[in-house]
């Protein structure tokens, strides 16, 4: 083969790979506007946990209900009923994604939750910040 | 034919003893080396809220800690929502249960500046170890103006950690963290495979002809394909139990399954394909995608989506692992040694196609070749299924038996792989031996060929 084949052939490749890229590099999570303009319909929202509001977990009542507050990436807080029990380390996450609906009582009903781990995977110790 | 029984030198043979070497080394320290001590949960255990504010009385589970003997000191912070500063409390009748089990009580007044605090546990040797937002003041009342007395000197005599050799304490993570050392270097050996493969078939397409260059190509892919489905496999068992989903719905991960896929293509065109030089130029051809496709979806599109893999938004290798010291001495000597035995596998994995191609060649100079049961490509070693009491398994001990089970798949995977290869590989030498000498090229015959390089297939040339 010509090396201006191989050329043309390597070419064609990376155009390809860039258009691969283009085309699957738009974010697929929404915002709760978005979610809840359209009650009913499954979304998925990413966010992180408001720690102003509690978690609110019952085994006794509930063992496939929690409930807690998440800010969206737009600042937009609502409520969460994630039908699951509480996963372990919530309080600490980094940050979440949910799978789920807008209801018309005004909460975010999820069925499914992944939670973001740390990715910088060096000493941390959330000493304060007047510490340093 | 090619030479495939030349004798193997001792420089490659030191570098494939220094691999090992350093594989024994990471392996050991991966297991051996302790993790850092850190909370693993608060939980609130008794409460009682009057007029005058709130009690509460705090269980809190370390994981590596040693409070029997650190005399340790409990505070809490909550961050003022109007200057960001933290309002610190210290807690009162500390009793330690054991190393890693200690009770305290706070005492909160009706109006606090934040609902959510975090807490923290310094003690001598640990140091100070935390859980963000792990208390919850439920009954009182938030404001950011509380006039909350600040028992900020509790700050200035905290004792230092005195800690001995180990890998950070992450929350979530754990003690899987120790995973790093298996499941990433599973995907730079694919890539330095993968790019072997790249070179030869670039190799076949410009110099053409030898069909050398295309066995090699193979080589590497059916090695590269292993270790890119022990990756995918030991990624999965890794993010269920630290995500909380076997299979994320991700641009890093479909990339990694598609790609995968992308390379097993690759073997199933060439197995399609029953005219050798015309199956030799189009895997070539599509040999060039499939690693462009690779370092697109791999290395170039996860820096540009969300995802929850880490090494988002930056450069998903090194340099992205904001590691630790004591991570890296163990990671890089990791990323080397599987990268030295990914190498030596293709090794034995091209002597095996050199071996089977000979043989062919030889029963083909007398008639008498007939189709031999062919190695298969590769097996997937199975997967294990979700079940309630797996929960408490795996997240046992830190989430350490999520460390066991990619090992396990690890060591499995390539050992299968090996006992196939060199089974193979002892079968195949006894069919060569036992070719009557008439079929079998002479020694000179197999040595010409292998030192001069073919002659280009251009049909210009004579």
């Amino acid at each position: 083969m010509k090396r201006s084949h191989l050329v043309l052939l390597l070419l064609v490749a990376s155009m390809m790979g860039m258009f691969i890229s283009f085309i699957t590099s738009t974010s697929r999570s929404v915002g709760f506007d978005t979610a809840f303009a359209d009650p009913g319909v499954e979304y998925k929202v990413s966010g992180t946990l408001v720690a102003a509001h509690p978690v609110e977990y019952d085994a006794q009542v509930n063992t496939n209900l929690t409930k807690f507050h998440l800010q969206d990436k737009q600042g937009d807080i609502r409520e969460v009923w994630l039908q699951q029990s509480k996963p372990t380390g919530l309080e600490r996450s980094e940050s979440i994604d949910l799978y789920g609906y807008a209801t018309a009582e005004g909460h975010f009903h999820a069925t499914d939750m992944l939670m973001k781990c740390p990715s910088k995977y060096n000493e941390q110790n959330h000493l304060l910040e007047t510490d340093v | 034919m090619i030479r495939h029984n030349e004798p193997t030198s001792l420089a490659v043979k030191a570098i494939r003893a220094f691999g090992l070497v350093l594989l024994a080394y990471a392996v050991a320290m991966t297991f051996l080396v302790p993790l850092g001590p850190g909370l693993d949960k608060v939980d609130v255990m008794r409460s009682q809220i009057t007029d005058e504010g709130g009690q509460y009385e705090l269980r809190i589970t370390g994981l590596g800690t040693h409070f029997s003997t650190s005399h340790p000191t409990v505070f809490i912070a909550a961050n003022n929502i109007l200057d960001g500063k933290q309002t610190v409390l210290a807690a009162t009748q500390i009793k330690v249960a054991d190393d890693t089990h200690l009770q305290c009580k706070v005492r909160l007044p009706k109006v606090v500046p934040a609902m959510s605090w975090s807490v923290y546990v310094n003690g001598a040797g640990d140091g100070t170890v935390s859980y963000a937002n792990g208390f919850y003041a439920t009954g009182l009342e938030a404001l950011p103006k509380s006039g909350l007395k600040d028992d900020r000197d509790v700050l200035s005599n905290l004792k230092e950690a005195d800690l001995p050799f180990h890998f950070p304490f992450q929350p979530n993570i754990m003690e899987s963290i120790r995973n790093l050392m298996l499941h990433v270097p599973m995907w730079f050996t694919m890539f330095l495979l993968m790019g072997i493969s790249f070179a030869q078939s670039l190799r076949v397409l410009r110099l053409g002809g030898n069909p050398d260059r295309d066995r090699r190509a193979v080589a590497a892919v059916k090695v590269g394909l292993w270790f890119g489905v022990l990756g995918l496999l030991t990624g999965s068992l890794w993010a269920r139990w630290t995500w909380g989903a076997w299979w994320v719905d991700d641009p890093q991960l479909n990339g990694a399954f598609v790609t995968v896929m992308v390379y097993a293509g690759y073997l199933v065109l060439r197995g399609s394909i029953q005219e050798p030089k015309l199956r030799e130029r189009l895997a070539a051809v599509y040999n060039l995608f499939g690693f462009l496709l690779l370092v697109v979806l791999l290395m170039v599109l996860p820096r540009f989506t969300e995802s929850l893999h880490p090494g988002k938004g930056g450069n998903p290798a090194f340099s992205s692992y904001d590691l630790d010291s004591a991570l890296r001495v163990v990671f890089y000597p990791a990323v080397i040694g599987w990268m030295i035995l990914g190498t030596w596998m293709y090794a034995v994995a091209l002597k095996v196609e050199r071996l089977q191609a000979n043989i062919h060649e030889a029963r083909m100079r007398q008639g008498t070749w007939r189709t031999q049961g062919m190695l298969p490509a590769f097996l997937l070693p199975a997967q294990a299924t979700q079940g309630g009491q797996l929960e408490a398994l795996f997240f046992a001990n830190g989430k350490m038996p999520v460390v066991l089970g990619v090992a396990i798949i690890i060591g499995a995977g390539l050992t299968v792989w090996w006992v196939l290869h060199l089974r193979r590989l002892r079968q195949l030498h006894s069919v060569w031996d036992a070719l009557p000498s008439s079929e079998r090229p002479s020694e000179a015959e197999l040595h010409a060929s292998a030192t001069t390089p073919l002659q280009d297939a251009d049909i210009t040339k004579p």
